[in-house]
C-alpha cells in the first residue's frame, strides 16, 4: 500500500487514535477507584482537621471519621462533636475566589466566639500565589482565633500571625484578591452558622 | 458548581491583572519570536484573539455535553487540542477562499497558533474552574485581547531597543525577557483598581 | 566528535543547545510554578518523562506515520504521555496534584517535546533518540530548578519549604510574583550567553 495514499492515512490515523484512547481508558479505569478515594479521604480530613483533631501521617483518617462523626447528616449544614469535651459546630462552606469556587471545611467552638480548625478542600487559585491559601502555616493561623466579629485576612504581614486574640491572620503575600476573598467566604460562613444555629435553638 | 464572578471583574483580570502572558506565562513561543515587529505583532494579536474565543467556546458545548456525561473527562487534553488544531485548519481555508487581503493580514499567523499554549491554557481553566458559557466566552476573549495588547507593547519597545547600546550576551533573547518583566510589573500595577465583592 | 554520540547529546541537551537559553523553547508551560521548587521538580520531571517516550514512540513509529498526519499524531501521542502523567500524580499525589491545577495539561503545548520530536526522533533510532528526551528534559530542569531556588529562597526564605534564611529575613514580595522569573531567565540567559561567547572567543 502506498505510504502517502489516502486510504493509507486513514487506516492508520484511525487505529492509532483507537490504540491510545484505549489504552488511556485502560489507565483511567484502573486509577479511577484509587482517585475517588483519595478525594474522601480529603473531605473525610478536612472534617477532622477543622474539629481541631490531630491528624498524623499514618492514622486511619476514616476510622476516627466515623467514631467523631458518628451521626454524620449529609443534608445538615453543619455538624456537631465533641473533642476532649468540648463541643465543636464543623460546617463545610464554599465561595468564589479569584479564578473560581474555594471549598473546604471550618471549626468553630459551640459559643461561636473562637474558630477551631479551617480546612481547604478545593481551588483553582493560582500555583505559588493564591493557591498557597492551602498551605499549613496559613490554614494553622485560623486555629483557636477569635472570630466573634468576624475575621480579618491582613495585608503585607507574612509567615503568619500569631496573636490568636486580634482576630486577623495573615494573607497571603502577591495575592490580595485571593485573601480578600478567603475573608469574606470565612465572615458569611460564620454569620450563616449563627443564623442556622439561632434557628434551631 | 459554576463560580458566581463579576463578568467586569472577570474581563478586567483576565486582560490586565492576570494578563494570560504576563502572570500566567502562557504563548511566550510565538510571542518572543514575532514580537520584533508591529504588522506582524498585530496579525498574530488578531489571530490569537479570534481563535482563542472561538475554540473555547467549541470546547465548552464539547466539554458539557459530551466529555462529561461520558465520563470521558480524561480525554479533555486529547479532544482540547484537536478541537483548536481543527478550528485553525478550517479557518485558514475560509479565509484564503473569501478573502486573500484578510490572509495576507490574519490567516499567515494561524499555523503558528496550534502550538501556541495560551489556547490549551484558556481551555483547561475554563475547564477547572467550572466557568459556565458567558464566563468562558468574556474569559477567553479578555486574555485573547491581554495577548494582544501585550505583543504590539513588547514590539513598540522592541522598536526603540534596536538603537540602544546593549551588552554582547543580553542582546536577542535576554534583553526581551527583562523588558517583559517590567511590562508585567506595570500590569500588576492594575490590581489595585478592583475589589471582589 | 560524532554529533550523535550519546555524550555528544548530553553536552548539547544540557549547554550547548540548552532548549531554555539557547533555544527559548518551551517556557509558558513550566515558568508559573518557578516559586517553589517542589513543583518545579514534579513538573519537570513530568516533562523529562513525557519527551522521553514521546521521542522513544515517535521514533519507533517513524516509518508508519503518513506524512500528512504527522504533526496531529505526534500531539496524540504527547497528549497520551501527559494524560498519563496526569492520571498517575491525581491518583497517588493528590496533594500535587491539586497544586498544579491545569499546568499539568499544559506540558503538551511545551514546544520542546514537539520540537525534538520532529528534529531529532524523526531521524534516529529509539533508543538515542530516548535519550535525547531525556537530555532535553535535564537541560530543562536543571535551569528551572535554579530559577526555583532563587524565588523560593528570597520569596519565602525556604527551601523545599523548609526554613533556611534567618527570622529577620524580609521576603522579597517581588519574588514570588511573575516580574522575577522574567528577570531572573532573562539575567540567567544574559550570564550563559556570555560565557559561551568567551568560550567560543577562546577557540
Amino acid at each position: 500500500m502506498k505510504k502517502d495514499g489516502l486510504i493509507y492515512t486513514v487506516i492508520v490515523s484511525v487505529i492509532s487514535a483507537f490504540l491510545f484512547v484505549f489504552l488511556l481508558s485502560l489507565a483511567y479505569g484502573a486509577t479511577k477507584g484509587k482517585v475517588e478515594e483519595n478525594q474522601r479521604l480529603t473531605e473525610a480530613r478536612a472534617y477532622l482537621v477543622a474539629a481541631g483533631i490531630e491528624v498524623s501521617e499514618n492514622m486511619d483518617i476514616e476510622v476516627s471519621f466515623n467514631t467523631n462523626f458518628p451521626n454524620f447528616d449529609t443534608d445538615s449544614a453543619y455538624q456537631t462533636t465533641n473533642v476532649n469535651g468540648k463541643s465543636v459546630i464543623v460546617s463545610p462552606f464554599q465561595g468564589n475566589g479569584l479564578w473560581g469556587t474555594i471549598t473546604g471545611v471550618i471549626g468553630m467552638t459551640f459559643d461561636l466566639q473562637r474558630i477551631v480548625g479551617f480546612e481547604i478542600v478545593s481551588h483553582v487559585e493560582t500555583p505559588g500565589l493564591g493557591g498557597r491559601i492551602d498551605e499549613a502555616w496559613f490554614k494553622t493561623q485560623f486555629k483557636g482565633e477569635y472570630a466573634a466579629n468576624g475575621i480579618v485576612v491582613k495585608h503585607g504581614g507574612s509567615g503568619g500571625d500569631t496573636d490568636p486574640d486580634n482576630g486577623q491572620v495573615d494573607g497571603i503575600t502577591g495575592a490580595s484578591r485571593t485573601s480578600d476573598s478567603v475573608q469574606v467566604i470565612i465572615n458569611q460562613q460564620i454569620e450563616k452558622i449563627k443564623s442556622e444555629l439561632g434557628g434551631t435553638n | 458548581m459554576v463560580p458566581d464572578l463579576n463578568p467586569v471583574v472577570l474581563l478586567f483580570a483576565s486582560i490586565f491583572t492576570s494578563n494570560i502572558l504576563l502572570a500566567n506565562f502562557l504563548g511566550m513561543c510565538s510571542f518572543i519570536s514575532i514580537s520584533k515587529d508591529m504588522k506582524s505583532s498585530n496579525g498574530l494579536g488578531l489571530a490569537v484573539t479570534v481563535v482563542l474565543t472561538l475554540t473555547a467556546m467549541l470546547n465548552w458545548v464539547l466539554l458539557q455535553y459530551v466529555l462529561i456525561p461520558l465520563d470521558l473527562l480524561y480525554l479533555r487534553y486529547i479532544i482540547f487540542i484537536i478541537v483548536i488544531a481543527a478550528t485553525v485548519q478550517i479557518l485558514e481555508m475560509v479565509i484564503d477562499r473569501v478573502s486573500p487581503a484578510l490572509y495576507m493580514s490574519l490567516g499567515i499567523f494561524l499555523p503558528l497558533i496550534t502550538v501556541n499554549c495560551a489556547i490549551l491554557g484558556v481551555a483547561l481553566f475554563m475547564q477547572i474552574r467550572n466557568y459556565s458559557f458567558l464566563q468562558t466566552v468574556i474569559f477567553a476573549f479578555g486574555s485573547g485581547l491581554g495577548w494582544w495588547l501585550a505583543i504590539v507593547a513588547l514590539a513598540a519597545i522592541q522598536k526603540k531597543l534596536v538603537k540602544a547600546p546593549v551588552p554582547a550576551g543580553l542582546k536577542g533573547p535576554g534583553i526581551t525577557l527583562i523588558t517583559i518583566g517590567f511590562m508585567a510589573m506595570a500590569f500588576i500595577g492594575f490590581s489595585g483598581m478592583l475589589s471582589v465583592q | 566528535m560524532d554529533e550523535d554520540s550519546p555524550v555528544q547529546i548530553l553536552k548539547n541537551n544540557i549547554w550547548y543547545s540548552n532548549p531554555i537559553f539557547i533555544q527559548i523553547l518551551g517556557i509558558c508551560s513550566t515558568l508559573a510554578v518557578t516559586n517553589n521548587l517542589t513543583n518545579t521538580v514534579i513538573m519537570t520531571l513530568g516533562l523529562l518523562f513525557v519527551a522521553a517516550f514521546t521521542n522513544l514512540t515517535v521514533s519507533l513509529l517513524k516509518n508508519l506515520i503518513p506524512r500528512k498526519v504527522r504533526m496531529i499524531l505526534q500531539t496524540l501521542i504527547i497528549a497520551f504521555y501527559v494524560i498519563i502523567v496526569d492520571i498517575l500524580l491525581r491518583a497517588y499525589l493528590p496533594e500535587i496534584s491539586k497544586a498544579l491545577g491545569p499546568y499539568v495539561g499544559l506540558i503538551i503545548t511545551n514546544c520542546i517535546i514537539m520540537g525534538r520530536a520532529e528534529a531529532f526522533a524523526q531521524s534516529h533510532g529509539p533508543l538515542i533518540s530516548a535519550w535525547d528526551g531525556i537530555t532535553s528534559g535535564l537541560g530543562y530542569m536543571w535551569v528551572l530548578m535554579l530559577i526555583a531556588f532563587v524565588r523560593e529562597l528570597m520569596g519565602f526564605g525556604t527551601v523545599f519549604g523548609i526554613t533556611v534564611l534567618p527570622a529577620g529575613f524580609t521576603p522579597w514580595t517581588i519574588m514570588v510574583m511573575a516580574p522575577s522569573a522574567f528577570f531572573l531567565l532573562g539575567t540567567f540567559i544574559w550570564v550563559a550567553k556570555t560565557i559561551i561567547l568567551r568560550q567560543e572567543g577562546g577557540k
